[in-house]
């Protein structure tokens, strides 16, 4: 079973997808995140009962600015990953 | 604003970063003015975006029998090969509040210091979002990474000024997935520096035309770190910047 895919973001950066044996995610890249710490709640988010409201919902907050991916990218590796 | 130059020096991987950070703690605080600081690595390293995984984009056994360090940076993005002989770096460290609320509009702000700088040594250059300066023929020539943090922003990139491009792909894990996006034959085609464009120019020069392009309408004086920044650098620089936990920490 597949557990670590990629994917070069058009006008972005390249994004990165693991999926660790313990079952959570890691997220991986030459990306920004700020603040930084937004990954890790996308990476716990990945592991919620709804990732797909979850990660939308941390997009969406203004005092975050991801750059260099966005929602459906990372949602789409975490597709190929199930 | 009286802003603290702080003109080249030469360090570790661990003692830049940890630099960088000391000074935002401070300026932070209000203990130091807002700065601008040029240096150089020695040993030669690579260091990586935080978001990056260490083993995945740096072949560390070859960067041990070259004696290229590597370190991990708090800012985002990708790896970067610091040459001592042919890499420039800058950081400007200032509260968030003097640039644009938008990442890419601050990005376009510093980065113009960049092209102004690149102008003054006969090289016309543009600013690429997200974070690039990219030469008249599309060759990437300085890249850049911020971060921002109790309300200060550390920006910090890179000026080539030679690139070994054999050496640089040697060192690094380039992904075939940015290869074939960006369609090029060889990792040769994508950098360009400074003395490729003008061998004439000398470190010396290069390193005034950005001094000059950096405190253009600023008031500036000539510092240096304090004691109590060099002691937290060196802390970091050890507890943090040269440690497997920071350094493989994703």
């Amino acid at each position: 079973m597949n557990t670590f895919v990629q994917y070069k973001v058009p006008d972005g950066k390249l994004l990165q997808l693991e999926k660790l044996t313990t079952g959570q995610y890691k997220i991986t890249g030459d990306f920004f995140c700020h603040p930084e710490n937004i990954i890790e709640s996308l990476e716990s988010a990945l592991t919620g009962t709804n990732p797909e409201q979850e990660i939308t919902n941390i997009f969406a907050k203004p005092e975050n600015q991801i750059i260099g991916f966005d929602t459906e990218s990372l949602l789409n590796l975490y597709n190929q990953l199930q | 604003m009286d802003w603290r130059l702080i003109k080249t020096q030469t360090h570790s991987a661990a003692m830049n970063m940890a630099l960088d950070e000391a000074c935002l703690e401070a300026i932070a605080k209000g203990e130091s003015a807002p700065t601008i600081r040029f240096y150089r690595w020695q040993p030669s390293a690579i260091s990586i975006g935080y978001f990056q995984n260490l083993e995945r984009e740096v072949d560390l056994d070859e960067c041990k029998r070259q004696g290229v360090d590597f370190v991990r940076r708090q800012t985002g993005g990708g790896a970067v090969f610091h040459s001592f002989e042919g890499e420039l770096t800058y950081s400007i460290i200032a509260p968030v509040s003097i640039f644009p609320l938008n990442i890419i509009d601050s990005y376009q702000e510093i980065c113009g210091y960049l092209v102004d700088g690149f102008n003054k040594l006969g090289i016309s250059t543009s600013f690429k979002p997200i974070n690039d300066i990219i030469t008249f023929d599309g060759k990437k020539i300085s890249g850049n990474a911020q971060l921002r943090r109790q309300g200060v922003l550390l920006q910090h990139g890179t000026i080539l000024t030679t690139v070994d491009v054999k050496k640089m792909f040697s060192l690094l894990k380039v992904p075939d997935e940015k290869i074939r996006d960006k369609m090029i034959q060889t990792v040769e085609e994508r950098v360009t520096s400074i003395q490729a464009i003008n061998p004439n120019l000398t470190f010396a020069q290069i390193e005034a035309a950005f001094i000059e392009s950096f405190t253009a309408n600023k008031t500036h004086s000539l510092g240096d770190f304090t004691d109590q920044e060099l002691a937290a650098a060196s802390g970091l620089a050890q507890t943090k910047y040269s440690t497997v936990t920071w350094n493989f920490l994703r």
